[in-house]
């Protein structure tokens, strides 16, 4: 089934189905990505199912559902003004604490149902230990308007790049912020004249930059993705899929993957013999309390 | 005939070729193993490098969907995590139906491409008929439902940010007038549920604007505007139409079910052409209703005996004040363009209608805002509570409750003539999406 197909199954029968069917049809779709992927001969699989992904839904459904109800608990409690005001605050700013934990979980579930030459990947990190240093680079950034950005990024990135693993072999990251300063310096100051044209440009650096020091074992991944060309890759997909009111999406993500991944390298030795599946590997198939937390809900594609 | 993939056996016909290159992970390390495969009845041999050989019983044997046919073929044997096959080759595939059919490994039949054709063919005529009529059938269906002591709720939200008391006009006169222009227009209309509540605003906009549950501000601007009473009556009875209509609680109701259907659909509506898709379909539904509003004001005007012609003199003072709009902006915009708009209601003006009585004709036109600052009044003109329960007794006696009437009961909080209270102005913040339908 192509792509195509697959897209045109998944909004067909979504439709007929009120949306339930999305959550098979998305995987359908992630399954062909992930399987379009290739290195050094072999493809990524990708083992997650759409029951898991429905799951994942109903539990930030679930959580949602909290929290609009405790906007309809304050007033009653405390008085119409006072409760109103009270349950305004706890509601944003619980979809605020919210992120690190989605961000954390979501990729917990996306490594654990990935793999290659059949064994998996897996991220080690907590939210606990995730959200106090997101937080403080969040508000550092706000604070500093922006400018202390790329350290929050890398800051980010490291954590993320350091918790995964493929098999029991981790990934490891060097790069510093201060490398990206001057560029970014440079956008920030470009952002008006440009149109924000510029952080689009320092995003693509950034990517690059982030890539190019994540290393797995004594390999060493390259990224050449080049702004220009991935402009002109954004313009081209947009005008695709607005031209073919939407059925030409199929062609944008090929166009977009190919891009991407015919510009990503890893260069070095990787020794596959002595990269091990993981014994924990086994837990985060699906059963478990860890997979309570374990939980994609469903954003993005 | 090819001799690589199928052999002459002595009938003529040709053997499926059963022996395969492929590769072999063994789900304990990553290391790939050049192996071959021979497909039996039952199940398939694997054959490593070393001489050692598995045995894959067809009925255990998993194939993972890949991407496409021309993918190599995936194949996943035991749990929880599996040794997996890869044979590059998917012509496999029709080798194993024909020699193992129950195995089940056989190749799933290609999607043809009028099987594309037709889900896309489907996929449009579903979104159109989900677009076109069942989100807005969802939206009137649960704005039906809706208690009209919510909108009320609503309403003195959106009136205490366009119309706090400190720039409301609280001249009793121009109360009165407008509680009056009310009367006029809704003393022959159905009974309905809603308390209609009038605000004057001193303000040089040329606007009036209704938000749910009954509750209008009129900006001064609009009324000067205006060369007789008539044409602030067509005004009101647009206003009033949205009220009545519940536009506002049905477009948010639309709103609801279009955004919800689409982020299960789609998964993430956070991307910037679904939301400019999203936010165009929805103007579309908001000048449908604007056109409603205009169309019902005017038969309202007519049924109140009103001069209609006024109102088409209004929309044509303010068409000529919006000045040229380009065409292609119509599908941007949340009402019809002011030329299509006079269009529609001249045609209407013209049929031919009863003689026009009087409205306001002891009041001098345009009124004098000057006394806008004379406290005497509450800022507010209210019509149609009191009304409500008298006329209602007297036009609908039980059991032959119109239609309209006897939803609208259920949810009418009935209360003594005399204690409706002012509207309190909301102190909470929700968030403030606009509710109010504005004449333009």
């Amino acid at each position: 089934m192509t792509l195509l197909g697959e897209y045109l199954k998944l909004v067909f029968l979504s439709l007929g189905t009120i949306g339930i069917y999305s959550f098979w049809g998305r995987t359908n779709v992630r399954r062909y990505l992930m399987n379009s992927i290739e290195l050094m001969g072999d493809r990524f699989a990708y083992h997650g199912t759409g029951g898991e992904l429905f799951i994942g839904w109903l539990k930030g459904m679930g959580v949602f559902l909290v929290l609009v109800a405790q906007l309809f608990l304050w007033p009653w409690l405390l008085g119409e003004r006072e409760g109103g005001i009270a349950g305004m605050i706890i509601f944003y700013l619980s979809f605020f604490l919210l992120i690190p934990i989605v961000i954390v979980s979501a990729m917990r579930y996306r490594l654990s149902r990935t793999s290659w030459r059949g064994i998996r990947f897996s991220f080690t990190g907590r939210a606990g230990e995730f959200m106090a240093p997101w937080f403080g680079g969040f508000v550092l950034t706000v604070i500093t308007l922006g400018i202390y950005l790329p350290y929050f990024s890398n800051r980010t990135y490291h954590y993320l790049a350091k918790h995964t693993f493929y098999g029991d072999v981790q990934f490891d990251y060097d790069g510093k912020a201060s490398d990206l300063m001057a560029s970014w310096v440079l956008c920030w100051i470009l952002t008006i004249p440009t149109l924000t044209l510029s952080s689009y440009w320092f995003s693509v650096r950034q990517l690059n930059y982030q890539w190019d020091h994540t290393r797995f074992g004594v390999a060493r991944f390259r990224s050449q993705l080049k702004f220009l060309e991935m402009l002109g890759l954004a313009i081209g997909t947009t005008l695709c899929i607005v031209i073919t009111l939407g059925l030409g999406l199929a062609w944008a993500q090929i166009w977009n993957y190919r891009y991407y991944f015919n510009r990503l390298f890893l260069e070095g030795e990787l020794q596959p013999a002595a990269i091990r599946q993981r014994a924990a590997a086994a837990s985060t198939t699906g059963e478990g309390l860890s997979d309570v937390l374990d939980v994609d809900i469903g954003l993005g594609m | 005939m090819s001799t690589s993939d199928s052999a002459c056996n002595a009938h003529g016909g040709a053997f499926p070729r059963s022996v395969w290159e492929g590769h072999y992970y063994d789900g304990q390390s990553a290391e790939r193993q050049a192996v071959t495969v021979t497909i039996a009845v039952g199940g398939l041999s694997i054959r490593k490098t070393d001489g050692s050989i598995h045995w894959w019983s067809s009925s255990e044997v998993r194939r993972s969907l890949g991407s496409g046919a021309s993918a190599p073929v995936r194949l996943e044997h035991g749990h929880p995590l599996p040794a997996t096959l890869v044979i590059a080759d998917p012509a496999f595939l029709t080798a194993a139906a024909q020699i193992d059919p129950p195995g089940r490994l056989g190749k799933p039949a290609a999607s043809r491409w009028w099987t594309l054709a037709a889900m896309a063919v489907g996929t449009v005529v579903a979104g159109a008929v989900f677009y076109l009529w069942l989100l807005p059938a969802a939206g009137e269906a649960a704005a039906e439902v809706m208690p009209v002591s919510w909108e009320e709720k609503l309403g003195p939200m959106v009136v205490s940010t366009l119309a706090p008391p400190g720039i409301r006009c609280a001249d009793p006169q121009l109360e009165s007038a407008m509680s009056e222009v009310i009367r006029a227009l809704t003393a022959d209309e159905p009974p309905s549920p809603y308390t209609i509540r009038v605000y004057l605003v001193d303000q040089p906009v040329v606007n009036a604007l209704a938000a749910p549950g009954g509750y209008i501000v009129v900006y001064s601007g609009l009324v000067r505007m205006t060369n007789s009473p008539h044409e602030l009556a067509g005004v009101l009875a647009h206003e009033l139409q949205h009220v009545f209509q519940r536009h506002s609680s049905k477009g948010l109701m639309r709103s609801l079910a279009f955004w919800g259907l689409l982020s299960l659909v789609l998964g993430d509506t956070s991307g910037l052409l679904v939301q400019v898709a999203g936010t165009v379909s929805q103007l579309r539904y908001q000048r449908a209703d604007e056109e409603s509003a205009d169309r019902e004001a005017m038969r309202m005007m007519g049924r109140a005996r009103l001069d209609r012609k006024a109102m088409v003199t209004l929309f044509r003072k303010l068409e000529r004040q919006a000045g040229e709009m380009p065409q292609v902006l119509r599908y941007l915009s949340s009402h019809p363009l002011p030329a299509d708009r006079t269009a529609y209601l001249e045609a209407m003006a013209a049929q031919p209608a009863p003689p026009i009585r009087p409205l306001l004709a002891n009041l001098r036109w345009p009124p004098d805002f000057s006394l806008c600052r004379v406290s005497g009044g509450s800022g507010e003109a209210r019509a149609g509570g009191n009304r409500n329960e008298s006329s209602a007794a007297k036009r609908a006696p039980a059991g032959r409750r119109p239609e309209q009437n006897r939803r609208s009961v259920w949810f009418r909080e009935w209360a003594p003539a005399g204690d409706l209270q002012p509207a309190e102005p909301a102190t909470n913040a929700f968030p403030m999406f606009f509710l109010g339908h504005s004449l333009r």
